[in-house]
């Protein structure tokens, strides 16, 4: 067991699975010589070699055609969008090619694919580098979406992914990835479609992702100390969704807040409170909250981009208030 | 001095929908009318913890015991289901008997089942609406796994024994309690292509019911049982899975 940090991670869980399977191959700027430039993937060309690591131009949708043309043509290609805002210059070779071939063809091509990506605000990167694009992704049928929290998760999901036929959109959090906590030794292999409670709770369920998770255990701590306990469920796994543990969570404590680092409007919250409402409304005792972004970009202003994510102070007060009216 | 009127203090409800869902569901469940209750949440909702307190109240009525009525069956034609094992059938039974409860609203559906394992063990299952026939009947043949812990469930699904009928009496806690029988082959009438009557051999399934009328009344669990016995004849006709 050894303290590891999220970016560290990241290169840990491809390093397990490239050792395994000489068909895992890792492709994207930067990803070779520089080691990502999140330093995600340091090590990997050294130890694997460029004909496993492989730069590309500043080219999203080539990275992506290349990424899948090798997904169908047997190997397992882990890909990187260096942020995740990019996904919008390639939509339709992700939207139309990738997520679609296994059904188009009938089940006669998979796609085992990975596409790594950097997601998720709190680093003063503005508009166009800040965004968490889970709800895009989730949209489209034929897509996986993870987004780990802590590094033993992104070892673990990285693992899981890989191992995975279908395509898997793997938001890792920029915010998080100078974090550190305890990895396990040896091969770490997660399973996609579950969530994990981090925190027992009897008053209220807040459903929380990436980032946000921490900070909805920080409200929790601070709730606590008020009389209010809160169960923190880290969803980690969007596509597809760990139903079980959020909605049996949800009709213990009848309450359900989702802590969301995106806007409101169709976010994943929006998803959990549909199934609640069709599957649990009568253990709920109250409305659902969401607690969001505003409708607006990020903006790249400290102060502005602090005011606009979910606080732990925002999430505390939020549930405070919730529960007392 | 002014002559002081005290008027007696009514509980007032301001709309109908003020009590949420999960205190409405409990209060029926404990018999209680909400009205008689006085709230201390926000603007006067009923709590959980309003509830616990109203029922425990000193010289609260003591709940009429209960008066087990209604004895009803079907018959269940299981013919196409894949597997007639004991688990297998309370697993597709009970699957059925939480999607159908809860879809007709019944209170007592919305929490855990319990299920009669073969040896006559009962298994407690809380997340039963969440899982497959084949997760329930996993649940079942899994003797080593400890039922949760919490109140006993309101619904149970059991079996006769071997037998053909069963009347079974309501276990502690239970507002309502499905018995299977035996699979028995009889000759039963079923029509061809063009409608035409034929007598067929077919693995059929006496599925009874009991119920207390204080909560489930006989209207309700009449047609509980029915779409119960719908919902696996249709599925065995060859609409799979289909659980929501």
């Amino acid at each position: 067991m050894a303290q590891l940090s999220y970016r560290d991670a990241v290169a840990r869980g491809i390093a397990q699975e490239m050792r395994r399977d000489e068909r895992v191959v890792l492709v994207g700027e930067d990803v070779a010589g520089a080691g990502g430039v999140f330093k995600t993937t340091v090590g990997l060309l050294d130890e694997f070699g460029p004909k496993r690591v492989i730069d590309t131009p500043i080219a999203e949708q080539a990275i992506l055609g290349a990424a899948m043309g090798a997904a169908m043509t047997g190997l397992r290609p882990v890909a990187e969008i260096m942020f995740s805002d990019f996904f919008a210059v390639c939509w339709d070779i992700v939207v139309n090619q990738i997520a679609k071939t296994r059904y188009m063809t009938a089940g006669q091509v998979t796609l085992p694919l990975v596409i790594k990506t950097g997601n998720g605000g709190g680093l003063r990167f503005g508009a166009q580098h800040s965004q968490s694009i889970e709800n895009w992704a989730m949209a489209v049928p034929g897509l996986k979406v993870v987004t780990p929290s802590t590094p033993e998760d992104v070892v673990g999901l990285m693992a899981a992914a890989i191992r995975e036929d279908d395509p898997v959109i793997f938001c890792e959090h920029k915010g998080l990835y100078s974090s550190k906590a305890e990895v396990p030794d040896g091969d770490v292999v997660d399973q996609l479609g579950t969530a994990k409670i981090r925190r027992k709770g009897a008053d209220a369920t807040v459903v929380a992702l990436g980032m946000m998770v921490g900070r909805a255990l920080e409200a929790a701590q601070h709730l606590a100390q008020r009389g209010i306990s809160v169960e923190v469920v880290d969803a980690r796994s969007l596509v597809p969704l760990d139903t079980r543990t959020i909605l049996g969570s949800v009709s213990k404590t009848g309450r359900l807040f989702t802590v969301e680092e995106n806007p409101q409007l169709l976010g994943w919250g929006a998803e959990i409170a549909a199934l609640a409402a069709d599957e649990c409304f009568w253990d709920l005792d109250g409305p659902v909250q969401r607690i969001t972004t505003p409708h607006i970009p990020l903006p790249s202003a400290d102060s502005l981009e602090d005011l606009v994510m979910p606080s732990v102070e925002g999430v505390a007060s939020t549930v405070e208030k919730a529960l007392q009216s | 001095m002014t002559a002081v009127t005290t008027r007696p203090v009514t509980p007032t409800r301001r709309s109908r929908h003020r009590d949420s869902p999960r205190v409405r569901r409990l209060a029926a469940e404990r018999g209680v009318e909400l009205r008689a209750v006085i709230g201390t949440g926000p603007a006067g909702r009923v709590t959980t913890d309003d509830l616990t307190r109203h029922v425990s109240r000193p010289g609260a009525a003591t709940p009429a015991s209960r008066t087990t009525t209604g004895v009803a069956f079907v018959e269940v034609d299981v013919s196409r289901l894949p597997s007639h094992g004991t688990h297998a059938l309370l697993a597709v039974v009970g699957r059925a008997v939480v999607d159908v409860g809860r879809r007709l609203g019944a209170a007592c559906a919305a929490g855990g089942i319990g299920l009669e394992r073969e040896d006559g063990a009962v298994v407690r299952v809380a997340d039963a609406a969440y899982l497959t026939d084949e997760g329930l009947e996993r649940r079942l043949d899994d003797v080593g796994r400890a039922s949760p812990e919490g109140d006993p469930p309101r619904v149970a699904v059991a079996h006769g024994h071997g037998t053909t009928m069963v009347w079974a009496p309501l276990g502690p806690g239970e507002e309502v309690r499905f018995v299977l029988g035996v699979v028995v082959e009889r000759p039963v009438v079923v029509h061809d292509d063009d409608g035409a009557p034929l007598i067929a051999v077919r693995p059929l399934v006496q599925v009874t019911v009991t119920h207390d009328a204080a909560a489930v009344d006989a209207a309700q669990a009449a047609r509980w049982l029915v779409a119960v016995r719908d919902k696996i004849e249709q599925r065995a006709a060859g609409a799979h899975g289909t659980s929501a």
